[in-house]
């Protein structure tokens, strides 16, 4: 005989728009259940563009949360599209910190670029490691877009920048990552 | 690179920047068989097809035991410094706070692990990861008993599928082919994350039982084959015997006068439930030496929900009636 006690099976459903209320009026358990929703996608987003310190970039957006909750739209359909806004946020500002400690970092990111860029024989396999190489503005972009599914319009919305900037840090990222495929298929 | 002029029209389509009109042309253009664009069609569809296959590993478990470092910073931020201490005041709070962790610390920090293995082959390991104690477990039964004060470092089960955070506690573990079958609780309390599973936390007296497969539908069964022995001819055929709980098995104990065994009292009982059933009366005992009575009832009505067939099931039965008390 089970006694289990789940910790979802005794609340209601409730969205994401309530939920975010609740933890702008300091409610931590709704705090739980938003993590509980999105950590896991946002922790797999982090990794692709920051994979060493992609948990701690998921614990830095939930603690932002409590502090960004009450200027959540409460007509917004989902949260998603505002915790992968704030996601983005802090990896560029964890970019920005990381070229701000050394420049030797920037050289070696110049250097792997450099690298990939003259290695047309690279295979699909590298291909992860040449998004890595794009610059952050580049590679945030390109995984909102092409793998978490955000339309242009959202992702200018997500992080206050011009749509006409989407399609150009996007246009850049496809000339970049261009070698991989040519070198894969000739 | 490009030959064709309307080579940017293939990006501008994936992005949506394209008019009705628009999208109609560079469909016709590509269906012409333009190899510029063909090609540049193939290579923005590889990318986002390679993109998403791509997914990173990530450890479930990990990301789960995340959550509660995330709820904690979250706590501190909501309830946030109650007052604001005088400069003098604070340096010597900190300096008070600073000796006695050094003195914590000299009295050592080391939680006070005991892993009791209840089966022949269980092995548990212990080593020391990240500042905490991890005990990692392999298949078998395991009674473990673990006291922690506040301040000492973590306590942390590694289960094969998962793991298990003692809040300072006494638990029974079971695993099978790399699975954990079975938690009970019987004091304090536990956090439990496994592949798949919501995360569950369980206090005194609690169990997680993994779901059992579901039992396959047996066809009904068959009537005996009487072959009539002919007159002239011997015969060996006899009518098959029905077995389980079959209502002729039934019928042949009654008309013998023995009551027919269920199919609880019929399976022996293996080495590890007895060995569990007797940690879990121990345990009782346990409790009760050290006066802790609500613990021990709990515990006492823990042993009879397990173990229903329980050979100690009388006196957990009296104790719950207060009627007797063990020594």
């Amino acid at each position: 005989m089970s006694l289990v006690r789940p910790l979802e099976a005794r609340r209601e459903v409730a969205s994401d728009a309530a939920i975010v209320a609740r933890i702008a009026g300091g409610d931590t358990d709704a705090l739980g259940i938003l993590y509980d929703r999105y950590a896991s996608a946002l922790v797999r987003y982090a990794a692709r563009i920051e994979r060493s310190d992609a948990e701690d970039v998921v614990q830095t957006v939930f603690i932002r949360v409590l502090r960004l909750a009450a200027s959540f739209r409460s007509d917004a359909a989902s949260a998603r599209p505002w915790l992968y806004a704030i996601t983005a946020r802090v990896l560029q500002e964890r970019s920005r910190a990381l070229r701000r400690f050394g420049r030797t970092l920037g050289q070696f990111a110049n250097m792997s670029r450099a690298m990939a860029a003259t290695s047309p024989s690279e295979t699909r396999r590298d291909l992860e490691r040449g998004v890595k190489a794009l610059s952050r503005a580049k590679s945030v972009v390109l995984i909102l877009n092409e793998v978490e599914g955000f339309s242009c319009d959202e992702i200018a919305s997500m992080l206050e920048i011009p749509v006409g900037t989407v399609w150009t840090r996007l246009h850049h990222a496809r000339r970049e990552l261009r070698h991989y495929y040519e070198g894969g298929h000739d | 690179m490009t030959d064709c002029a309307r080579t940017w029209m293939v990006e501008a389509a994936r992005v949506g920047r394209l008019s009705t009109a628009q999208t109609q042309t560079l469909r016709e253009h590509l269906r012409s068989g333009c190899k510029t664009c063909v090609t540049e069609q193939r290579y923005v569809d590889w990318l986002g097809r390679t993109l998403r296959e791509q997914s990173p590993n990530h450890d479930e478990v990990a990301v789960r035991r995340l959550r509660r470092s995330v709820l904690a910073r979250a706590q501190a931020n909501v309830v946030g410094p109650a007052f604001a201490l005088r400069p003098t005041v604070a340096v010597l709070a900190i300096a008070v706070c600073a000796l006695g962790l050094g003195a914590w610390d000299l009295l050592g920090r080391t939680p006070e692990i005991v892993v009791t293995p209840l089966t022949a082959a269980a092995v548990a390991r212990r080593t020391s990861e990240r500042g905490r104690d991890v005990v990692a477990l392999d298949d078998g039964a395991y009674h473990l008993v673990v006291r922690r004060w506040p301040l000492d470092r973590e306590v942390m089960v590694r289960l094969p599928d998962g793991e298990i955070e003692d809040l300072g506690t006494v638990f029974t573990v079971r695993v099978a082919n790399r699975k954990t079958e079975r938690v009970d609780v019987t004091r304090g309390a536990v956090a439990l994350r496994l592949s798949g599973v919501p995360e569950i936390v369980l206090a005194a007296g609690e169990t997680w039982e993994a779901k059992p497969a579901p039992v396959p539908e047996l066809p009904s069964p068959i009537p005996p084959i009487v072959v009539e022995r002919p007159a002239s001819v011997g015969s060996s055929a006899r009518p098959v015997e029905p077995s389980g709980d079959h209502p002729r098995s039934v019928a042949k104990h009654k008309r013998r006068g023995v009551p027919a065994p269920t199919a609880t009292e019929r399976a022996p009982a293996s080495p590890a439930s007895s060995s569990l059933e007797d940690a879990a009366y121990l345990h009782v005992l346990d409790l009760l030496r050290e006066q802790r009575s609500v613990e021990a009832r709990r515990a006492a009505e823990a042993y009879l929900t397990h173990f229903p067939s329980g050979f100690r099931r009388p006196e957990m039965e009296q104790l719950l009636e207060g009627d007797r008390k063990l020594r």
